[in-house]
């Protein structure tokens, strides 16, 4: 068997196993004796989700002879990896389990997206993307798309708190101030991205910023997380608030790929579909 | 007292201060952000003149009534529009009055001694005792070699210890250095200069104005100081993905040139991500398409045009689109051409290309006398034909080698097929303080998220000949892990020294 194929049949394995962790982690949501029994499953079977994940995106890498990040169905693999490994290494030192369900949803999601309107077969990259920059700059925006999709779920539990009732989910203050540790790790790379993206475009196109739309979006989203960490400093923003402004972050995020890539003309369209 | 009572007493001075306070304010400083990010929302929707003037043109002839309303309000031009200036000048004055009382304070801080412990340490955070057989003056002397900035006040036998100055410098650093940045991007637009040009193989290109097709230069830019080079394209080479996976997808651009400079001469390899630089100045290859050879015959049989016409890419398949135009002639002539490098005729598409390289290549040619309307002296688009108050007078497919004779008696021949390359050009003094003020941005960043600003008090509460028991308890509205750790290594170290 082809090795691009074997990778193939490690995401189908990995969304199954995450919708084994779907389930159990919604049991577990509904509290009761059996919770945190439950929690505990959901996450073994998240941990193993996230080792097939692995290989598969290392097997897709194999196979195209590079990062394994160079069209967009590579983007969405190796970010949902990054959005279970943010998860899961939080859940490490920190009880977050009860945040299962709002972290392994999404990536079913994009798993589920990227194998049926986002699936590319592995071949070497175009021109434009030949560069060393596409390494550092794109494996940046992964890290840090990871980290903002913790602070996104905790951010919507947190503006959901008062009209759901969860046992398990702690006070409003522990979410916030783990979802503010989210930000704060995220940010920098994330900033860090977007100017190495200047230093490429730099490179490769003549100028370090023109507005195209990926670059446009890439400030909008930075400019709202900036807003969230100085959002935390003033008084009476904290809570609700904050948690607004970092949903509207991370939708800034998600229409800087689908959007901008599917629905907008500009110099990323080559992310090829 | 009501509210009007109040605004009577504010004088014009007042006012002026309860405005600036405002403007200063974090929450102010909050919505900016989330206003610049909102303004530039329709930038990145809209097309922008400043990218592409063809897809603003195309939305004006699609929508000519919303295009009005759209212009007036400078939405293909958001970007330097006079509510997105005013929005982030704004969000820059508010940054700087925010930072300079802040600068202010920081400085005041690092230099004035600092304060002595507080009464009662119990109430403090992390509070613990321990037993020591040193004296408050040698555990002083171990926490200075830690790098802590120390108080000893003997009056009460009590020691202050701080540490983590570096994340308000690293805050400060941050924010001047975004406002720097700013500056610098809005210097760059002053000075620089950016165009584009078109090679056909075997031309030469000379840096100077009037060879650009597209040419903008900042309000600041003086056209004597381009530096003067030319490069000639002696071969570009082009591959396409020929294998099932992802066929038509390009695999390499390389063009060969050959650079001329004020003394020397010299061959270079132009690539995608690798730019030819001359004195600070950078060509770029950003694209590349077709130039058919075409050659016009009148009806005497005299050659009246003999050139390699760049024909427009319009797909991913390369479809091309170009015009040429005899006008010297007794009858003027426009022949309107679509050129396939991979050419078939689809029995429901009509002509298509199939494949971006010169498998098959042909050109579908209409031909139209009449006024080409060329001797008017208006600027003419090269790539249009206004086909408006013209005849055809045929329509014929060219293969390479073909020749089309017309029914005017004249005659035309498709003798071969160049490449060309589109290269941008462009000189921008201001990136190398941009990119200085990102770095800084970035340092910044790092401190002022990271480190953690604390103060650990310690006070003898019991003394004896041999141990003393310290009371120390400390403060921090950061990372209270980090104050946990700073005293047990504080701990460790006073009692490996015992």
């Amino acid at each position: 068997m082809e090795i691009g194929n074997l990778s193939n049949l490690f995401v189908y394995a990995t969304i199954l196993i995450l919708l084994l962790a779907l389930i159990t982690y919604s049991v577990a949501l509904g509290g009761g004796e059996k919770a945190p029994k439950n929690e505990n499953i959901g996450t073994a079977f998240s941990w193993l989700a996230f080792a097939v994940l692995f290989v598969a995106v290392v097997l897709r890498g194999i196979s195209s002879q590079r990062v394994p990040w160079g069209n967009m169905y590579e983007f969405a693999i190796t970010s949902s990896l990054a959005i279970l490994g943010s998860f899961l290494f939080i859940s490490l030192k920190k009880e977050i389990k009860y945040l299962g369900v709002f972290v392994i949803l999404p990536t079913v999601l994009l798993l589920g997206l990227a194998v049926t309107v986002l699936y590319t077969e592995a071949g070497p990259l175009v021109p434009a993307l030949r560069s060393g920059w596409l390494v550092v700059h794109v494996a940046a925006a992964i890290i840090s798309y990871g980290a903002f999709s913790v602070n996104f779920a905790l951010s919507t539990i947190i503006l959901l708190r008062g009209r759901l009732i969860f046992s398990r989910i702690p006070k409003s203050e522990r979410l916030d101030e783990l979802a503010y540790r989210t930000a704060l790790f995220a940010f920098p790379i994330w900033t860090f991205s977007v100017i190495a993206g200047a230093i490429w475009a730099e490179n490769a196109w003549g100028r370090y910023w023109g507005w195209d739309p990926k670059e446009t979006w890439a400030l909008i989203t930075w400019l709202i997380y900036a807003a969230y960490l100085h959002a935390r400093a003033t008084r009476g923003w904290s809570g609700k608030k904050s948690a607004a402004i970092a949903v509207t972050a991370y939708a800034s995020i998600v229409f800087n790929f689908f959007g901008v890539n599917l629905w907008i003309t500009g110099l990323h369209s080559y992310a090829g579909v | 007292m009501t509210e009007s009572q109040i605004q009577i007493k504010l004088g014009p001075l007042g006012w002026l201060r309860w405005t600036w306070r405002q403007l200063t304010s974090m929450t102010t400083a909050l919505w900016l952000l989330l206003l610049l990010g909102l303004a530039a929302i329709p930038g990145s929707i809209l097309p922008q003149r400043s990218a592409s003037l063809i897809r603003v043109n195309d939305f004006k002839e699609n929508n000519p009534r919303l295009f009005e309303i759209y212009d007036q309000l400078g939405l293909f031009d958001v970007f330097s529009s006079f509510w997105f200036t005013a929005i982030y000048i704004l969000l820059m004055i508010s940054l700087a009055g925010c930072i300079v009382p802040r600068i202010k304070v920081h400085t005041k801080n690092l230099f004035e001694p600092i304060q002595t412990a507080p009464e009662n340490l119990e109430s403090q955070l992390a509070y613990k005792t321990f037993e020591a057989n040193l004296s408050l003056t040698e555990i002083d002397k171990i926490a200075k070699k830690a790098g802590w900035r120390t108080k000893l006040n003997q009056a009460d036998d009590s020691l202050t210890i701080e540490k983590g100055y570096s994340r308000e410098t690293g805050n400060l650093l941050f924010h001047i250095a975004i406002l720097f940045l700013t500056i610098a991007v809005g210097f760059s637009a002053l000075l620089n200069y950016r165009g584009t040009i078109l090679l056909i193989e075997e031309n030469s290109f000379a840096n100077t104005l009037t060879q650009y097709d597209d040419f903008r230069g900042g309000s600041f830019f003086n056209v004597e100081s381009m530096p003067e080079f030319s490069f000639r394209l002696d071969n570009f080479e082009v591959e396409f993905e020929r294998g099932p996976n992802q066929t038509g997808s390009p695999r390499e651009f390389i063009a060969d040139l050959t650079v001329t400079e004020e003394t020397s001469s010299y061959q270079k390899t132009v690539i995608v991500n690798n730019p030819l630089v001359i004195d600070g100045t950078k060509a770029f290859l950003t694209g590349h398409g077709y130039a058919p050879e075409i050659r016009v015959y009148d009806d005497r049989d005299k050659l009246v045009f003999d050139n390699a016409v760049p024909f427009l890419p319009q797909d991913a398949s390369f479809s091309s689109s170009g015009v040429v135009k005899i006008p010297d002639t007794t009858a003027q002539l426009g022949l309107l051409g679509l050129f396939l490098p991979t050419g078939v005729l689809d029995p429901e598409l009509g002509p298509i290309s199939v494949f971006p390289d010169l498998d098959n290549p042909l050109i579908f040619f209409s031909a139209w006398t009449g006024d080409l309307g060329m001797d008017t002296g208006i600027a003419q688009n090269v790539y249009r034909l206004e086909t408006d108050g013209l005849t055809q007078i045929g329509l014929a497919q060219l293969a390479v080698g073909d020749r089309w004779e017309l029914e005017n008696g004249y005659a035309v021949e498709f003798v071969a097929v160049k490449r060309f390359a589109s290269f941008q050009i462009s000189y921008d003094p201001g990136r190398t303080w941009a990119f200085l003020a990102s770095i800084l941005a970035m340092v910044g960043l790092m401190y002022g998220l990271f480190v953690t600003r604390r103060r650990i008090w310690m006070r003898v509460i019991l003394e004896s000949n041999s141990q003393s028991k310290i009371e120390i308890a400390g403060f921090t509205k950061q990372s209270e892990e980090q104050l946990n750790r700073d005293i047990k290594s504080l701990i460790n170290k006073v009692k490996a020294r015992e």
